[in-house]
């Protein structure tokens, strides 16, 4: 509920004064009455007082959207929250919609659906998002939205000023188009909205973990990397970065300039600078060991330039597979990637369910950058092909490197195979962190403890 | 011109307790005054031999030469590090109240 | 305290056999010195100059009398009767034999302790407050927090060969005694900045303001925040984020930058944040949460000792203060404000005049030990000031414990003042360090040791190093001391204005280097000249020195 202090001299129900479009405050003197309040003093105000009845949410359904919903659920359920089923929504999104309202209990969310005839007319095809981003939206968003917010005074968004630079000077309450848009988050940063989930327990949408920070029709969506704003996977590879509907009459687009992705950036190396595999003969290479044993090699592994088999199984650079993965078959091999070591794994993921195997590199056996690796292909990507480990492979680092989900070994050292042909494997064998991996399970009396399955 | 090398003693830790020990004339020595004085790039590279080969057998770890002070009257290493090493423990403190 | 059940005891118990297997396999060559060396340091033996040095983790610096009277039997039975305690909370044993060390650890395992992590290039010894669960001043208990982050990161598949090491400190207080901002990773347990309303089921709206990229060593830095609030039941999935950012992206061509300081000080904050924040976008809510029920089962371990109700006032303390002026010195300077009414937390200095900062001999730890169990509820901590700690005493007996340490010889009266000071081993022990730094800290103290004259310096921090890596903390001294190697001769170099806390600085080089025979005397300019320069007795040493800068102590030194 909003202090005293702070209504005094605010218009609204309270203090006799015609809550009207004409009538209503100077959005800035709400801005700097509720800078530093409690959000939910803020969307109190707007639903239950500012103008009962006539405000109204509107919610992508996207990856922030349930700290609003929540904090709109807790003060009135029954608000209208507005969601523009454009028809193009992740099938993701319509389930993270229907979850969201079914745990929060809103009960009043209109999907609005574009007008069927000007589809028709329009965008025969559903192509027209790729022929003009604008119109899509102008007819597919800006103009559902405006009908649904006949009838409202108020509308709520859960925009913030940290998600784009087009953004950063956002206020908590601004008017548009003879409306006051109120936008209660604009000054959490993404770590509060975190923090936020986690204390209230809000589900995540599903995309998130996939790498799209922010999310709106799947066409026009693409995961970010690393050091990218978080809207810069919204019309990607062109300078749009607001679909129409959150831009004043008025306004201007801001481009958004982004930095490197941090894994493209030069990757750190190591000293040596031996590939992977330069260094090994095929003598060496003729016998893996995994957990059933020493074993016969079965990949052949291909210098860059070397002619390929007929068929068999193929171990090729990531530079050699760019050029192998445009086939529309791989015919008869089975093909496996070496990883430069320490590369990222990243350009690898979109190609994952055609690689069987992927090695990954130890240039010397104190350096642990493929542990993160295997532990990405694995519990991130849901990797269920051969992981190799070769370069500086030894016997203490081996149980470390089963845990992270590497499945086989090139091993050069002589006491590390006699060990191995023993079953000597030295390990620890109670886990004090869990891995996400399936060789593990649950075990003892704390969440994070584990045992090998 | 090259410098004429210096008079140099090969020194390592013991494998078993991490003590200190020269190359004497037989074996590996704990007092410096019997180690074996190396005058020269011929000795000096047959001493890294014979420590090299005392590592494969796990008899002393990580081996390097030192320089000496020729003129004194007993060994004396150069550096104050390696006279301290050389006197078998801290130039003060619990071990030498001890 | 924490105590072991059977899951830990057993963790502990199979590290050893595999350490002593590894010892086992280097003796008959399986594995070559290049090959075990990681593996020794991460079991936190080192090779020093005259031998093998154990380092023993103290966790987060609390010790029960049990475990002290236990590190007294190693010092005794398998060393030369003494140990020291360092500024990491941990405790070394200089003089251990190589096959001796997988007995000492079965030792140490006998009462719940361990040198896992020790050393290496791996997650290190979580460091507190050493008043944690005592201050007066606390948001919330770090031990808890310091014991889970331990487990989780001991013997971690992903962190344990980082391109170097990394440090976690954790402080719940208002006033930083864990010096956070000079770890990779420091962590302030805080309130929600936000008012985030009510959280479901219980949560207590507690969580971390978390900073990153701080050390000392040869590019001291102190850290930058990276989030302002992350949720207690989300830390460990925000510190799985951040280690796989630094494994990942940290540098592993030059040692010299492989610290994450340094993959801050590269790339910015603002670019690791977003690395960061994308892990735990992605990590968040998986098997990294840590539920309430988990939290509360290990707070439980650190609930508060069965305080009696006491007044606030003892007047058997204040007849042995007004009486016994000696007491009195020491009470002023060694006993600490206590959240419950009646006790105080009591700080016993290893710093006695001309000894060796941080040594305790075995008999020592024993009558520290037995005092623990006579009037501190059998626990005691150890600081990253390298002394040690009775957390709960009650004013009444601070008299009766004040003759018990003279007895013992423990009865320096000098927490705080400038001959509390902290040293590195240096030179007489460390295979890296280039000068001396106990015989310094020595010579310093014997100087100084009038107690009339230091009570009038006041608060004051004196730390010195031998070598760049900084272990002394000379960074973060008032006065620092440096020793470097000048053409073979050992000369000290000297900072002023560090300081480790809340008011986080590093100090500055104030001009060339002194000798061995001059060093002491340039600290006594320094001191001298700082008294010459303040507002009044209560214008600390530090305050002086950022109102008036270095200008007059360089005067002093080097003549106009």
């Amino acid at each position: 509920m909003v202090p005293e202090r702070l209504l005094a001299g605010v218009p609204g129900p309270g203090n006799e004064v015609v809550c009207s479009a004409a009538a209503w405050p100077d959005p800035g003197v709400l801005d700097r009455l509720f800078t530093g309040a409690p959000a939910r003093d803020l969307i109190a105000y707007a639903l239950n007082e500012l103008a009962p009845g006539r405000a109204a949410v509107v919610s992508s359904f996207g990856a922030d959207s349930a700290v609003l919903l929540h904090h709109v659920a807790a003060i009135a359920p029954d608000t209208p929250v507005i969601f523009l089923e454009t028809g193009k929504h992740f099938d993701e999104t319509l389930a993270y919609r229907d979850q969201l309202v079914k745990q929060l209990g809103l009960t009043d969310v209109r999907s609005v659906a574009p007008d069927a005839g000007r589809i028709a007319a329009v965008d025969p095809n559903g192509d027209l998002n790729k022929r003009d981003a604008d119109l899509c939206c102008a007819l597919r968003k800006e103009k559902p939205l405006k009908q649904a917010l006949a009838g409202f005074d108020v509308w709520l968004s859960g925009r913030r000023r940290g998600q784009a630079a087009s953004r950063a000077s956002m206020p908590l309450v601004e008017r548009v188009d003879g409306r006051l848009k109120v936008n209660p988050l604009a000054d959490w940063d993404s770590g509060d909205i975190s923090a936020y989930r986690t204390i209230h327990e809000l589900p995540a949408h599903p995309l998130v973990a996939r790498g799209y920070p922010s999310i709106g029709c799947a066409p026009c969506t693409s995961p970010v990397a690393n050091g990218e704003d978080a809207r810069a996977g919204r019309w990607r590879g062109s300078d749009k970065t607001e679909c129409g509907i959150h831009i004043a009459r008025n306004g201007e687009t801001v481009r958004v300039i982004t930095r490197n992705a941090m894994p493209g950036e030069d990757p750190p190396t190591n000293g040596r600078t031996n590939g992977p595999t330069n260094g090994m003969t095929m003598t060496e290479r003729s016998e893996i060991w995994t957990k059933e044993g020493f074993q016969a090699d079965p990949w052949q592994r291909l210098d860059d330039e070397e002619a390929l088999p007929e068929d068999g199984a193929i171990v090729v650079s990531a530079e050699r597979w760019s050029g192998l993965r445009g086939r529309n078959t791989l015919d008869d091999w089975d093909v496996g990637v070496a990883v430069g070591e320490g590369d990222p794994i990243e350009d690898l993921i979109p190609d994952l369910d055609r690689i069987a195997m992927v090695s990954l590199s130890f240039p010397a056996f104190t350096d642990g950058r493929a542990y993160s690796s295997a532990r990405l292909l694995r519990e991130r990507h849901g990797y269920e092909g051969e992981i190799r480990a070769e370069g500086d492979v030894l016997l203490d680092q081996i149980p470390y490197m089963l845990r992270c989900g590497f499945s086989s070994f090139a091993i050069r050292d002589e006491a590390t195979r006699r060990a191995l042909a023993d079953g000597h494997i030295p390990e620890v064998p109670i886990y004090m962190q869990p891995t996400g991996s399936s060789n593990e399970a649950p075990f003892g009396n704390r969440p994070w403890m584990r045992s090998r399955s | 011109m090259p410098k004429p090398p210096k008079t140099q003693v090969m020194t390592a830790n013991r494998l078993g307790d991490g003590r200190v020990v020269y190359l004497g004339n037989e074996d590996w020595t704990t007092d410096l005054a019997d180690a074996r004085l190396l005058p020269d790039a011929d000795s000096q590279a047959l001493a890294e031999e014979v420590a090299k080969a005392a590592v494969a057998d796990r008899a002393i770890v990580e081996p390097y030469l030192i320089d000496v002070d020729e003129e004194a009257e007993r060994i004396e290493p150069v550096r104050l590090r390696e006279r301290i090493r050389a006197s078998g423990g801290p130039t003060t403190g619990s071990s030498v109240a001890a | 305290m924490y105590r072991y059940d059977e899951f830990d005891h057993a963790f502990v118990r199979d590290r050893v056999t595999q350490f002593r297997d590894q010892v086992k396999r280097r003796i008959a060559g399986d594995l070559t010195e290049e090959q075990f060396k990681p593996l020794r340091l991460m079991n936190g033996v080192y090779l020093q100059l005259h031998a093998y040095m154990l380092r023993v983790a103290i966790p987060y610096g609390t010790l029960s009398a049990r475990q002290m009277r236990k590190l007294a039997h190693i010092a005794r039975t398998y060393d030369k009767d003494y140990g020291h305690f360092t500024t990491r909370q941990n405790i070394q044993f200089n003089w251990p034999r190589l096959e001796d060390l997988p007995a000492i650890l079965d030792e140490l395992a006998d009462v719940e302790m361990h040198a896992i992590q020790t050393s290496g290039n791996c997650i290190r010894n979580v460091t507190t407050d050493h008043f944690a669960g005592a201050a007066a001043d606390e948001a919330g208990d770090p031990r808890p927090w310091a014991e889970i982050i331990r487990q989780w990161s001991s013997l971690h598949p992903e962190f344990s060969y980082l391109p170097r090491k990394f440090k976690v400190a954790v402080t719940g207080a208002a006033r930083d005694r864990a010096a956070i901002r000079f770890h990779d990773i420091g962590l302030e347990l805080r309130h929600a900045p936000k008012d985030f309303g009510e959280g479901a089921k219980g949560e207590t709206g507690l969580g971390f303001r978390i900073f990153v990229g701080g050390g000392q060593g040869r590019t001291p830095m102190v850290a930058k925040e990276i989030r302002d609030f992350v949720p207690e039941r989300d830390l460990l999935a925000y510190l799985e984020a951040i280690m796989r950012v630094y494994n990942r992206f940290g540098r592993r061509d030059n040692k010299y930058k492989a610290r994450i300081k340094i993959l801050v000080h590269e790339r910015g904050i603002d670019e690791i944040r977003e690395a960061v924040e994308a892990e735990f976008e992605a990590l968040r809510g998986g098997v990294l949460d840590i539920p309430l029920e988990a939290r509360e089962q290990i707070s439980a371990y650190f609930a508060a000792p069965d305080f009696e109700v006491l007044p606030a006032k003892s007047e058997t303390l204040e007849a042995a203060w007004t009486s016994n002026p000696v007491f009195g010195q020491w009470m002023a300077r060694n006993t600490h404000p206590h959240k419950t009414p009646g006790y105080v937390s009591v700080t016993i200095s290893l710093k006695p005049t001309g000894g060796v900062p941080g040594d305790a001999r075995s008999a020592q730890m024993d009558a520290v030990a037995d005092l623990a169990d006579r009037y501190s509820f059998s626990e005691i901590r150890v600081s990253h000031e390298q002394n040690l700690i009775l957390p709960h005493v009650r004013k009444d007996d601070l008299p009766a414990l004040h003759k018990a340490l003279v007895d013992a010889g423990l009865e320096a009266a000098n927490a705080g003042l400038v001959t509390d000071i902290i040293a590195c081993p240096g030179l007489d022990y460390c295979a890296l360090a280039n000068a001396r730094s106990i015989p310094i800290a020595q010579r310093i103290s014997e100087r100084l040791a009038d107690h009339d004259r230091q009570a009038e310096i006041g608060d004051l921090s004196l730390k010195i190093s031998g070598c760049i890596n900084a272990c002394g903390h000379h960074h973060v001294g008032h006065i620092g001391i440096l020793g470097v190697d000048r053409k073979g001769e050992e000369f000290y170099q000297i900072t002023l204005g560090g300081a480790p806390g809340g008011d986080a600085a590093i100090g500055e080089i104030v001009g060339r280097g002194f000798s061995t025979d001059q060093v002491v005397d340039a600290v006594e300019t320094i001191v001298d000249t700082y008294l010459g320069v303040r507002q009044d007795a209560d214008e600390t040493f530090l305050t002086a020195y950022r109102r008036v800068g270095k200008a007059p102590f360089q005067e002093a030194l080097y003549g106009a």
